[in-house]
C-alpha cells in the first residue's frame, strides 16, 4: 500500500459554469521513504495540488488517501492527528516563521499542539532536532531575523520534521537561496531522509534540482500530470514534447547560444483536445479534438500524449 | 575583446558604514556579452546601478572611474546622466511589471522614450514603436501599441522592456537578472532575443545574474564576484572548462546541474561551507573564511588579480 495516493483529483476555483481548473484530474502515488519530484511552470497547479493533499483547501472531486485513510472530506477535528504525519517546508522560511517567537518556541509549539511532549522531554526533542539540522544550542533563544536565509530554512526544516512526519511536502525549498547555500540545504534534506525516513513530495520549477533529488519525477502542465517516470528515465528518454522543451530550455554550456525554443506562450488552453496543443511542435488534428489520457508507455513510465517520443524533426519530415 | 564600450577601473562603492564594492575593474567590448555573476551581497547589482548613475541616495562612488563613450560617467551631472540612460545605455530589470507604468499603454510608454531622446512627431514615434515591437517579435505589433501592461504575460512584458531599452540604438544594454522572474521556457526565448539584438545591432551586453547556467550558455566573458570583489575574470568557455579560483570551483561543482547522472542516492553534493560573507570587515581575501585551500596569509593580505593567461585573471595566490 502506498503512503499517499491521489486519485483523479480536481480542484476548481471560481464560478461553477466557468471554473478555473487549477488541478484537473491528477492521480499519483507515493511510497514511504520515496522522493517524488513535481515540476512545472508557474500556474501549472503544483502548489494547489500540494495544498489539497495537506487539506488546506477542499478538493472539488477525487480522493486523497494517506496511510490507508481517506482524508478527502474529513472534518478539521478528524484531520488533526493525520496532520502530524504530513508536514510542509516553504519557499520563504522568513514569511512562515513568527518574528516574535524564539526558535525554541517555534520548535516547541508543534509538540504541544499535537500533545507529543511537554516540559523537559519537549526541550530534549527540540535540542536534538536543532542539532540534527545544524543549528547550534545558542540558536534556540534567538529570533528569526537574527538568521541568514539558509539558517532560516534549517529552522523551517526542523519545525517540519520535529513531529516525525511520514510525508514532507517541500514547496520550492531552495529557490530563494544562494547557490552555495542551496547545496547545503539539499544535502541536509538528503541526510534527514536517510536518518528519519520521511517521503518527500519535492515541488520545484527547477528541473535540474528536481532531477538531482528525486527518485521519480512528475511533470505538470495546466492542471494535469503529462509525464511521470523514474528520474534518470525521464531525463534520458523524455516522451512528452513539453518535458523535452523543459529539459531543452535548461541553460547548458554545451549548447552555447542555441536554445530549443517553444513558440511564445499564447495564454490559456485550447477549448478542446490536448492542453499543450497550441504550443506543441507535434500537434496533429487529433490533438485538437481528443484530450490524451495519462497512459503507460513502459514499466514505471507514463505519458499523456498522442505522439509520445516523436522528435519535432521527424514530425516535419 | 573588441575596443571597450565600457571601461570600469578601480571602482569602489561606499555607504556610510560599508564598502560593498571594492577595487573592481573590467571592460565590456563592442558587441560582446559580459556577465557579472555572484550571489547576494556580491555587489553585482550595485555595480550595474553605478554604471547607470542610479545608486541609492546614501551610496557614492568613493574611487575609480567608469568610462563610457569617451567620458567618465562618475563625473557627470544628473541631467547629463539622464540623457545617457535610455539613450546610449539601455536597461532592463528583473521585474517588467514594476518597471512599466500600469496606467499607460505600451505604445505611449515607448513613444515617450523615443521623443525624450530623439524628438520628432508623435506619429513618427508611433511608427518606430511598432517597428520595435516587431523587432522583439511581439505578434501583431500595431494592435499591441494600445494594450495595457496587465494584458500581457510576463514574457511579453519583458519583450516590451527590451523594445524600450533598444529604442534609441544604445551601444550598451545592461540586463540585471532579466529572466529571473520568468519560467524556463520563456527565459530561453528572452535570452535568445537579447542575443539576437547583440548580434544584429552590435550592442554590447552587460548581463548581471546569479545563474551560472545562463552565463555558460550566453556570455562571452565572465566576472565572478564574491562579497564585493572580483575573484576571477575569464572567457566563459575557459571558466567552465577549468575554473581556477577556489570560489568559482566550489560554485560550479555545488550546482545540481553539474552532477550529471549522479542523484542524491549516490552521495551528497559538494558544498561550500559557511555563509555568504560580507567584505566590509575583512582585510584579506573575502572568500578566505570559507576557502578550502586558504593560506595563513589569505586572512590578512588581499590577493590582487593576476593574469594566468592572455584573457584569464584570478585573485588568488593558490590558483594555478
Amino acid at each position: 500500500m502506498p503512503l499517499l495516493s491521489v486519485e483523479d483529483l480536481h480542484v476548481h476555483y471560481g464560478s461553477a459554469h466557468a471554473p478555473v481548473r487549477a488541478v484537473d484530474g491528477v492521480s499519483l502515488a507515493l511510497d514511504a521513504g520515496e522522493t517524488l519530484g513535481l515540476v512545472g511552470e508557474s500556474g501549472c497547479g503544483k502548489s494547489t495540488l500540494s495544498h489539497a493533499i495537506l487539506r488546506l483547501g477542499r478538493p472539488t472531486s477525487g480522493r486523497i488517501v494517506f496511510e490507508g485513510q481517506d482524508i478527502t472530506t474529513q472534518s478539521r477535528r478528524k484531520l488533526a492527528p493525520v496532520r502530524s504525519g504530513m508536514q510542509m517546508i516553504f519557499q520563504d522560511p522568513y514569511a512562515s516563521l513568527n518574528p516574535r517567537q524564539t526558535i525554541r518556541k517555534i520548535l516547541t509549539a508543534p509538540l504541544h499542539v499535537h500533545g507529543i511532549a511537554r516540559g523537559r522531554e519537549a526541550a530534549e526533542i527540540v535540542t536534538g532536532m536543532a542539532e540534527a539540522v545544524g543549528l547550534g544550542p545558542d540558536a534556540l533563544d534567538r529570533f528569526p531575523h537574527e538568521f541568514s536565509g539558509g539558517q532560516r530554512q534549517r529552522i523551517g526544516i526542523a519545525r517540519a520534521l520535529i513531529l516525525k512526519p511520514r510525508l514532507v511536502i517541500c514547496d520550492e525549498p531552495v529557490s530563494a537561496l544562494d547557490l552555495s547555500i542551496q547545496a547545503q540545504i539539499l544535502n541536509l534534506l538528503r541526510r534527514l531522509q536517510a536518518e528519519r525516513g520521511p517521503a518527500y513530495l519535492f515541488i520545484s520549477h527547477d528541473l535540474s534540482v528536481v532531477r538531482y533529488i528525486s527518485d521519480r519525477i512528475a511533470v505538470m502542465y495546466l492542471g494535469r500530470i503529462v509525464e511521470m517516470a523514474p528520474a534518470h528515465r525521464l531525463w534520458q528518454d523524455p516522451l512528452h514534447p513539453y518535458t523535452r522543451a523543459l529539459i531543452g530550455a535548461i541553460p547548458d554550456a554545451t549548447r552555447r547560444r542555441a536554445p530549443d525554443l517553444l513558440p511564445p506562450e499564447t495564454g490559456g488552453r485550447p477549448a478542446a483536445g490536448c492542453r499543450f496543443a497550441n504550443r506543441c511542435p507535434l500537434a496533429s488534428a487529433r490533438c485538437l479534438t481528443e484530450d490524451p489520457a495519462l497512459h503507460r508507455a513502459s514499466h514505471g513510465h507514463q505519458v499523456a500524449c498522442h505522439h509520445p517520443g516523436t522528435s519535432a524533426a521527424a514530425a516535419v519530415a | 575583446m573588441n575596443a571597450p564600450v565600457l571601461d570600469i577601473e578601480g571602482l569602489d562603492i561606499a555607504f556610510p558604514m560599508a564598502r560593498p564594492v571594492q577595487n573592481l575593474s573590467f571592460q565590456v567590448g563592442a558587441g560582446e556579452t559580459l556577465a557579472v555573476v555572484g550571489e547576494s551581497g556580491s555587489g553585482k547589482s550595485l555595480t550595474a546601478l553605478a554604471v547607470m548613475g542610479l545608486l541609492p541616495p546614501r551610496a557614492r562612488i568613493a574611487a575609480g572611474s567608469i568610462r563610457f563613450g569617451g567620458r567618465d560617467l562618475t563625473g557627470l551631472k544628473p541631467r547629463e546622466m539622464q540623457d545617457i540612460r535610455g539613450g546610449e545605455i539601455g536597461m532592463i530589470f528583473q521585474e517588467p511589471m514594476t518597471s512599466l507604468n500600469p496606467v499607460m499603454t505600451i505604445g505611449r510608454q515607448i513613444t515617450e522614450v523615443i521623443r525624450q531622446h530623439d524628438g520628432g512627431t508623435e506619429e513618427a514615434a508611433r511608427g518606430r514603436a511598432a517597428e520595435l515591437l516587431d523587432l522583439v517579435r511581439i505578434p501583431d505589433p500595431v494592435a499591441k501599441l494600445d494594450a495595457w501592461p496587465h494584458e500581457l504575460s510576463g514574457g511579453m512584458r519583458q519583450r516590451v522592456m527590451i523594445a524600450m531599452a533598444v529604442a534609441c540604438r544604445p551601444s550598451l544594454l545592461i540586463a540585471d537578472e532579466p529572466t529571473t522572474a520568468l519560467d524556463v521556457t520563456i527565459q530561453a526565448q528572452v535570452l535568445d532575443l537579447i542575443d539576437g539584438l547583440r548580434r544584429d545591432l552590435g550592442i554590447a551586453v552587460l548581463l548581471i545574474t546569479h545563474d551560472l547556467g545562463l552565463v555558460a550558455q550566453w556570455a562571452d566573458r565572465v566576472v565572478v564576484m564574491y562579497a564585493g570583489r572580483p575573484m576571477e575574470i575569464a572567457g566563459a568557455e575557459a571558466l567552465f572548462a577549468r575554473p581556477r579560483h577556489p570560489y568559482s570551483q566550489g560554485l560550479i561543482s555545488a550546482s545540481p546541474r553539474a552532477q550529471g547522472d549522479r542523484g542524491f542516492r549516490d552521495g551528497p553534493l559538494p558544498e561550500i561551507p559557511g555563509n555568504v560573507g560580507s567584505a566590509a570587515s575583512l582585510v584579506g581575501c573575502s572568500f578566505a573564511p570559507r576557502c578550502p585551500v586558504a593560506l595563513p596569509d589569505c586572512a590578512t593580505r588581499r590577493p590582487a588579480l593576476r593574469q594566468l593567461g592572455a584573457a584569464h585573471a584570478v585573485a588568488c595566490p593558490v590558483a594555478k
